[in-house]
């Protein structure tokens, strides 16, 4: 299965592309800029999409406001994945909008597979 | 004794009704330009403003402030159309602004509703004409007007002067209290400026302590599992030394946490989500989260409640405070199979007579020194337990557990008159208090 990782933080980013990738099957695609980001997940197809919120410049909020605008968060796999501060009711406002779940970093690697491996298909 | 009036021709001391529109209006333009010291002007209406305005009324008075010093008052409605004239009229201005001889206030319209429905103009204390509207949506000033009241007797000219000069002052107030309005207003502006800047500063803080965070946590699970590296087995002394970086990487996030709790708490943005919630299942789950630890250390854990029903409570946050309380309990009783903590909730008849949900944790553990009990609360106390010492807190949870507490409007407290063991208790109201603490009302958009 695809996964796509947009996060700006090096250290972080390839801790989860090697947790995801020692699974069987995945392979994790890293993006460290929102714009860029953002257009990829236009363009491809990814069976999971982990956003990080704080990106600078155009942000993973950015990311997620425009792919509401598009309609297109319902039809994407996007997983929020961030350590700020974020209220069980933005957690609610943000899964109302179609975002597929909220992952609150730091994270066990047991948590980050679970989360992932939900999107998998049968036949990947 | 007879006077002529010099600026009218009329005898003093009379009160004359006028019916012809026509000679109200040119009594009107020829009392204005007889001004030889001041004018006092109610223009009742905008309309009324308007008419005058066309007249050359307004022109006239401009000119007599400032080429003959006459001191002109005009009241009229505040309206921006009328500001905006009034702008160009009071011009020329000196340098700080003021309009020189010639000052319009506004007033309300539904002050005195008598006088404002009328037209009035007092020229220097000696003369005034009252004109009565019949149409004000008419345009022109002959039939917008029916009849009028001229009159020079000085109890009639005193009496609408002094009705004049009372709405002034008013109007003055007015202006005050517009001006502290919106500087209120600017106030809160910056007030809501600021609480948005302590958000966004907490979360940024938050963000920047757990980021390095996740890499830590990651990669030392990974190191411990083969699987993720490659196939590689650690020796005894590493993984040894992995799992001592493990447990202090979940410490330093449970620390983080409380961190976090206590500032925003402090910062007053600690969130709360309420909801009516179940008291039986929310202890349940708790109890039900803690039950493999208690199990653990041989510890008897039972519950107690008396009190079922709902409560108007955040239920995530009770949850922090009851498994903070029990988690405190579990470190401190005996791990030789005679450890029990109970916990219970019963009704109560709180200080104001009010129901309240008690809540106690009671365990047999080595109890705690009442003149030590209320330092509990307090942030960074921690009571020593010399070298026996196994509590792994914080010293943050108990500020937290009164932060959560007090928000929703309840008490916390350790009970000092409990025999052998401690006893921590805390109240929630039943009825739905006004919160100390803000709901949870951010949002993404």
């Amino acid at each position: 299965m695809r996964v796509l990782l947009i996060d700006d933080n090096k250290d972080v980013a390839e801790m989860v592309r090697l947790c995801l990738e020692s699974q069987d099957n995945i392979t994790c695609r890293v993006i460290d800029e929102g714009k860029a980001g953002l257009q990829l997940i236009k363009d491809d197809t990814f069976d999971v999409i982990l956003l990080d919120l704080a990106i600078p410049e155009f942000s993973g909020f950015d990311i997620f406001k425009a792919l509401r605008e598009d309609n297109l968060l319902k039809s994407k796999n996007i997983l929020i994945f961030t350590a700020s501060s974020v209220t069980d009711t933005e957690v609610q406002q943000m899964l109302a909008f179609g975002a597929k779940g909220v992952l609150r970093k730091p994270l066990s690697i047991d948590d980050l597979i679970g989360a992932v491996e939900r999107f998998r298909q049968r036949g990947d | 004794m007879t006077v002529y009036s010099n600026n009218t021709g009329i005898v003093s001391g009379v009160t004359e009704v006028i019916q012809v529109p026509y000679k109200i209006q040119e009594l009107f333009i020829k009392l204005v330009k007889s001004a030889k010291e001041e004018v006092s002007l109610v223009l009742p209406t905008t309309n009324a403003f308007n008419r005058e305005e066309r007249l050359g009324i307004i022109q006239m008075l401009k000119e007599a402030a400032l080429e003959h010093n006459v001191s002109v008052r005009i009241l009229t409605p505040a309206n921006i159309d009328v500001e905006k004239k009034i702008r160009g009229i009071s011009a020329p201005s000196d340098q700080e602004g003021q309009s020189l001889g010639l000052e319009i206030r506004p007033i309300e319209t539904t002050w005195g509703a008598t006088i404002t429905t009328v037209t009035v103009v007092v020229v220097d204390r000696k003369e005034s004409l009252a004109m009565e509207k019949i149409d004000d949506s008419k345009d022109s000033f002959l039939e917008a007007t029916g009849s009028a009241t001229y009159s020079n007797s000085q109890p009639t000219v005193s009496s609408y002067l002094s009705v004049f000069e009372s709405m002034w002052q008013q109007s003055e107030l007015y202006t005050h209290v517009r001006e502290a309005n919106k500087r209120l207003e600017y106030a809160n502006e910056q007030l809501l400026v600021t609480e948005k800047a302590k958000e966004e500063f907490i979360s940024m803080i938050s963000h920047e302590l757990k980021t390095p965070l996740v890499p830590l946590k990651g990669y030392a699970q990974m190191l411990l599992r083969p699987k993720f590296m490659g196939g590689a087995e650690l020796n005894e002394r590493q993984k040894t030394a992995i799992e001592a970086m493990s447990r202090n990487i979940e410490k330093l996030e449970a620390l983080i946490e409380d961190v976090m709790d206590v500032y925003k708490l402090d910062m007053g943005k600690l969130k709360f989500s309420m909801t009516d919630t179940d008291i039986t299942k929310l202890i349940n789950e708790t109890i039900s989260e803690l039950r493999p630890l208690a199990i653990a250390r041989k510890i008897e854990l039972t519950t107690e409640i008396i009190a079922n029903g709902t409560v108007f409570c955040d239920p995530n946050r009770i949850d922090q405070v009851l498994s903070n309380l029990i988690k405190n309990s579990i470190d401190f009783v005996p791990d030789n199979g005679n450890g029990k903590i109970n916990v219970r909730v019963q009704k109560e008849r709180g200080d104001d007579e009010s129901d309240v949900n008690l809540f106690t944790v009671e365990d047999n553990g080595i109890g705690i020194n009442p003149e030590k009990a209320d330092k509990l609360f307090q942030k960074f106390y921690q009571i020593d337990t010399g070298p026996a010492r196994k509590h792994s807190g914080t010293g943050l949870g108990l500020v937290i557990c009164r932060g959560i507490i007090e928000a929703h409007g309840g008490k916390i407290w350790v009970d000092k008159t409990y025999g052998s063991g401690a006893a921590i208790k805390f109240t929630l109201p039943q009825i739905k208090k006004q919160l100390k603490a803000k709901e949870d009302d951010a949002g993404v958009t």
